[in-house]
């Protein structure tokens, strides 16, 4: 058996690459949740009466039902459909599926809570519907909405490790891969672990800075 | 699609459901009993803050998963050997209490600081303005919270099948490694889990609508 | 529409909020470069009255005709209003996201279709007529309570409005910072602007108003030129009202 510095250098750097990879495929997953969810979120308020129902059982079926359940639906029980999709295909996109419903709801939320004097003042400026949405109630639902999206985001970096359970590689799966081979259980475990938490603390770091810096002046004055 | 073998199975994939109230209750009762404890703790000063603090951290930043391998896996390096149940148990338990506490003190920081002034300058102390007019309050505000957290963790549990505890998922596995009926089975699986979460949701947002229609 | 035609007409104008009658049978006239007060007790139904006349609410009965345009349903009308009317609100409801030179340009590039160097143009000399023009390009944040509502009043002006709407313009300002914003409207009624204003800044009412109409209860009461208002109210209902807001 190696010792414990040989150890460390073998199995760091592939713990690290595991880490890259978790950051990458959950980077992926945001943008395309992101877009679906924006989708779902204006089936939701739609005035077609059979798309705002649809949006909200996309959004109920998402949310009420275990991830990893989603996971091996896709990566199982599609095939049998005709559908077959690799372990990176599948974990992605029951990722995406699964995150967009809680962005759906986090958009629908950041539009409501656009003031109504905003929209007034748009209005009573002369500008149409259309007019008012794109220049003035999207960008500031949008950004009221950026917290929350940040936070999903970071349930979606943690959530990526269940996608391990249907072979696709990221930190978990290189975990559960080293300590196949070294048996060195607790460190490997608990090293990951502590990457999943450096990975989420950094994130976290980030996002407080971005959203402070892009938030900064849209403070609405209190009176 | 081979819908008989549904039916065939239900009984089975019945008892995972049950599996899985059991468990999810169990770890909602004793999580949510440490969580107010670590909560409480959290707003206190020192080495138990940071300790209450490192915990929350540790349990919420990082994923479930890991936390159950570590358990289940590693421990025994270290001696503490523990069988799947206890081991996924005890990691669905701390990770409940680490979500309960941040219920705790974002429910406690919601009420107006007025709240504390008022009762410090009638002259009560820290610990008896707690005990008789923060929690008192604070308590309404973390019922639809930790409603919620059940929820997550009725879904969560599912992570215990891949450490083969007995319970919905791993009802799903056995019955779909038996019969391929993988659309199928999986399918009535995330059917089951949603008869048992949608009716919790329904009922945590009408729980939450009346609480803030009454606070002022 | 000959120059002795209204540029406001209300005729027999209703309106109800669910079951509660809140215009109840208005009458107004109002001419080119008029200034009108409205006043009244909260609940009289002031806002409601000058929100319908952009439409921001729709009246139930009788008729509203704005500069030859009467407000229906169809949403050209509609359109065509709000382009020549400007409204200024007690919240002042700038867009946060935008600096002061976008939300004073956003309208005339979009509406007016202006090319961007005309309304920049505009709004750099209306900033300059409000009294501050070193704020182009900050966010409404960073501004005071009397800067934004100047600004707002700014962001109304550059779409060249004919008739300007004041709903409580002063009402969310501090104490200090109320003059700065009455002086602009001051300024603007010298220059010729048919207003209509809901306030409770009596001053501004008696030095600058043509006429001051009260409400009371989704009714107006009583229509006077500030001299014959403030010193020979009419109605019981009326000097009731001063008495309480005069001291």
């Amino acid at each position: 058996m190696p010792g414990p510095a040989q150890f460390w250098v073998d199995a760091l750097p592939a713990l690290l690459r595991g880490a890259l990879l978790t950051l990458q495929v959950s980077a992926l997953a945001i943008t395309l949740a992101a877009a679906v969810g924006v989708g779902v979120a204006a089936a939701r308020t739609a005035p077609l009466a059979p798309l705002r129902w649809l949006g909200a059982a996309y959004v109920e079926v998402f949310r009420n039902t275990p991830l990893l359940v989603q996971i091996f639906f896709v990566f199982f029980g599609l095939p049998r459909v005709g559908l077959r999709l690799s372990p990176f295909q599948s974990g992605l996109l029951a990722l995406s599926l699964y995150t967009a419903a809680y962005n759906a709801e986090v958009f629908r939320a950041g539009l409501e809570a656009v003031p109504r004097g905003l929209r007034e003042a748009a209005a009573a400026l002369g500008l149409s519907g259309w007019q008012r949405f794109r220049h003035v109630v999207l960008p500031v639902a949008v950004r009221i909405s950026l917290p929350a999206l940040g936070n999903n985001f970071v349930a979606l970096v943690k959530n990526s490790s269940l996608v391990s359970a249907i072979g696709m590689v990221e930190l978990t799966f290189v975990a559960r891969d080293l300590e196949a081979w070294t048996f060195r259980s607790f460190e490997v475990y608990g090293m990951a672990t502590l990457l999943y938490l450096a990975l989420v603390l950094l994130l976290v770091w980030a996002l407080r800075n971005v959203e402070s810096r892009a938030l900064a002046y849209l403070r609405v004055r209190e009176r | 699609m081979r819908w008989t073998v549904v039916v065939a199975n239900l009984p089975y994939l019945l008892e995972g459901l049950q599996g899985t109230v059991l468990l999810g209750l169990l770890v909602m009762a004793l999580g949510t009993v440490l969580g107010f404890a670590v909560g409480l703790a959290r707003l206190g000063r020192g080495v138990v803050y940071a300790a209450a603090t490192a915990f929350v951290e540790l349990f919420r930043d990082t994923p479930l998963i890991m936390q159950i391998f570590f358990i289940f896996f590693g421990l025994p390096a270290v001696g503490i050997r523990l069988n799947a149940f206890v081991a996924a148990s005890v990691a669905m338990t701390f990770f409940a209490a680490a979500n309960t506490a941040e219920i705790v003190r974002g429910a406690i920081q919601s009420l107006p600081r007025g709240q504390w002034e008022a009762a410090r300058s009638l002259g009560l102390s820290s610990a008896q303005t707690l005990r008789w007019v923060i929690l008192p309050q604070a308590l309404r505000r973390t019922l639809p919270p930790l409603m919620g957290l059940f929820t997550t963790l009725l879904k969560d549990t599912s992570l215990a099948a891949i450490v083969n505890v007995f319970e919905l998922t791993t009802a799903g596995r056995r019955v779909v490694e038996r019969t391929l009926a993988s659309f199928e089975i999986w399918l009535v699986v995330a059917a089951l889990y949603f008869l048992l979460c949608y009716p919790l949701s329904v009922a945590t947002q009408r729980l939450e609508r009346r609480l803030v229609a009454e606070v002022p | 529409m000959s120059r002795t035609d209204p540029i406001i007409l209300l005729q027999g104008v209703h309106k109800w909020f669910g079951r509660l009658h809140v215009l109840r049978g208005i009458d107004l006239e109002v001419w080119p470069g008029e200034v009108v007060v409205i006043c009244g007790p909260s609940g009289s139904g002031k806002s409601t009255l000058i929100r319908c006349i952009n439409r921001l609410e729709r009246h139930d009965r009788g008729r509203i005709v704005v500069d030859g345009i009467e407000l229906t349903d169809d949403l050209r009308h509609v359109d065509a209003v709000r382009r020549e009317v400007g409204m200024v609100f007690q919240q002042f409801n700038l867009f946060p996201h935008l600096t002061v030179l976008q939300n004073i340009t956003l309208a005339p590039v979009l509406v007016r279709k202006w090319p961007r160097e005309q309304a920049e143009r505009v709004a750099r000399e209306l900033l300059e007529r409000v009294g501050i023009p070193e704020k182009a390009d900050s966010y409404p944040s960073q501004l005071s309570g009397g800067q934004q509502q100047r600004v707002a009043i700014a962001r109304a002006l550059a779409m060249q409005p004919k008739i300007m709407l004041f709903d409580e313009p002063t009402s969310a300002l501090d104490p200090e910072m109320i003059q700065e914003v009455l002086d602009v409207m001051r300024d603007l009624a010298r220059r010729g602007m048919t207003m209509v204003v809901v306030t409770h800044e009596m001053g501004f009412a008696r030095e600058v108003a043509d006429r001051i109409v009260f409400m009371d209860e989704g009714a107006i009461v009583e229509v006077a030129p500030p001299d014959t208002f403030f010193t020979r109210p009419r109605h019981e209902r009326t000097r009731a009202f001063l008495s309480k807001i005069l001291r």
